[in-house]
């Protein structure tokens, strides 16, 4: 029927997508280490209907042509790698990354994951595991009989024991070539991609590599705000889209009065 | 009177395509880069009144015309560093098969061969060819500069080729999927006049307001002319009715 329904569908469709990404992205404002996610929109093909420069009388040359456009549609949505805000928790195991790079973590098959959430315990092992229970990589083992444990700026963990003061191991942090490119899996927990390109290891504070922070933890980088007012937009695009179609109706309305 | 009727066909025809440009305007209202169709009716009619002799012409075909308005969209910060908005006169060049197109959307990621591609996969042209990002290089670490050029730990990766036309509006045609193409080859120049902006995102430049006003003016006119067409038919019935006794 009119084109133009088609049209306003396709952004009724991808504003409701970008509903479906702020409401992800606002459900998880208090999720330690997540990222929010974007979403790109793009328009579609365009019908060519006339040409421009063709002869409208003679000698006259029309100025633009006729192009009528399809309506949108969402590109890809991206993760936005930006810091979130630390706050203290006084935790012995809790770190936050200051910077970039990653914790890798292996899954129960020996799947590498990789997170920013630093909210770190240790298991019945004493091994250091993530919040769902995910072994640490490199691996740490936490001496049964610690007191305290102090881990540095350069993610060197040590253990405080009656015997003294030993190191146990280091947080190793990993950063990628194209972070954007990683692969959401949920629990916080990212997987390496051909597009993410391989794991590049290296040491807190080195050069590029945040340093960690001990008895901190990284927040969600989602803001409440920013993430309100793209949800005004969203509904209110929703909203203008489905007048295209009610106008629409209206046309059709009056034509089918027309003809009695 | 079929005159008439044809006039005012050609009246819903053109106000039709006027509702379908703002249909596709307020569909594009969060689409990064995106540049509105504008519908203009009266250039037309006016050429066409006066590319007839001094006899006033029995009808005048309404004819809608649409061209693009390259106005700036407003820049929004999104803090990837892979999103550059574009300020001025200007757009990124893309390569593609057929050789280049023009885009204003910069939300550019990297492919696996660490070329800087769009979001579409279509290869970002430099000044010298596709700009590759080394594997080794992180992405959040480059710096884009506002003249375009791209730089990671003191190197230089390259420099964005950034095109300009004399005349957007007639040289560039929309292709969809966020760019346009040249309608005649090698009317590209360098561009001199635009800023790039690293981290940020170019809105649409549709007005809600402007759109909502088209939807209103777009129905109002289409009822007129079904006014007229109801009034021809009644004066027709009418005067068979006279006719007939």
């Amino acid at each position: 029927m009119l084109k133009a329904f088609s049209t306003a569908a396709t952004g009724m469709d991808a504003q409701q997508t970008m509903i479906d990404a702020i409401a992800n992205n606002l459900a998880n404002v208090s999720t330690n280490g997540f990222k929010r996610s974007q979403v790109n929109f793009q328009d579609l093909l365009y019908l060519k209907m006339r040409d421009a420069d063709r002869e409208v009388a003679s000698g006259i040359t029309a100025p633009s042509g006729l192009e009528i456009g399809s309506g949108v549609q969402v590109a890809s949505t991206t993760k936005t790698f930006t810091v979130g805000e630390v706050q203290r928790t006084g935790n012995d195991l809790d770190v936050a990354i200051q910077g970039d790079g990653f914790f890798k973590v292996l899954l129960p098959n020996g799947e590498e994951r990789y997170t920013r959430d630093g909210a770190f315990q240790k298991d019945a092992n004493g091994l250091l595991v993530n919040a769902s229970g995910y072994q640490i990589s490199p691996g740490i083992t936490i001496p049964q009989d610690a007191m305290m444990i102090d881990i540095a700026a350069d993610g060197t963990v040590s253990a405080q024991t009656p015997a003294g003061t030993q190191a146990v191991g280091t947080l190793e942090l990993y950063r990628f070539p194209n972070p954007a490119g990683l692969s959401s899996e949920g629990g916080n927990l990212y997987r390496e991609t051909a597009s993410s390109g391989a794991n590049v290891a290296g040491k807190a504070g080195e050069q590029g590599y945040g340093s960690i922070l001990s008895k901190y933890l990284e927040k969600s980088n989602v803001e409440m705000v920013t993430e309100l007012v793209n949800l005004i937009n969203a509904q209110r695009a929703y909203e203008i889209n489905s007048r295209t179609i009610r106008t629409g109706d209206n046309i059709l309305q009056q034509l089918s009065q027309l003809i009695r | 009177m079929s005159e008439q009727a044809g006039q005012i066909s050609s009246g819903i025809d053109a106000m039709m395509e006027k509702y379908t440009a703002a249909s596709n305007n307020i569909a594009n209202v969060s689409t990064p880069g995106f540049k509105r169709t504008v519908t203009a009716f009266s250039a037309t009619l006016d050429k066409m009144m006066r590319s007839k002799s001094s006899d006033i012409p029995l009808r005048i075909p309404v004819e809608s015309h649409q061209t693009i308005d390259f106005s700036q969209g407003q820049i929004t910060q999104t803090g990837s560093p892979l999103d550059i908005a574009l300020e001025g006169r200007g757009f990124l060049t893309l390569e593609t098969a057929n050789g280049p197109i023009y885009t204003r959307n910069g939300s550019l990621d990297v492919n696996t061969l660490g070329q800087l591609i769009d979001k579409n996969g279509r290869l970002v042209a430099g000044q010298s060819g596709p700009i590759v990002v080394p594997r080794d290089i992180i992405v959040s670490d480059i710096q884009i500069g506002s003249d375009g050029v791209l730089k990671a730990g003191g190197s230089e990766l390259g420099k964005l080729k950034l095109a300009a036309f004399e005349d957007e509006k007639t040289q560039l045609e929309p292709i969809g999927y966020g760019a346009y193409r040249a309608i005649e080859k090698d009317t590209a120049m360098p561009a001199t006049n635009v800023k790039v902006r690293q981290g940020c995102q170019e809105g649409s430049n549709v007005q809600v307001m402007s759109e909502m006003v088209s939807l209103m003016t777009v129905s109002r006119i289409y009822e007129m002319h079904i006014n007229i067409l109801r009034r021809q038919r009644e004066n027709g019935a009418a005067t068979l009715g006279v006719a007939n006794g």
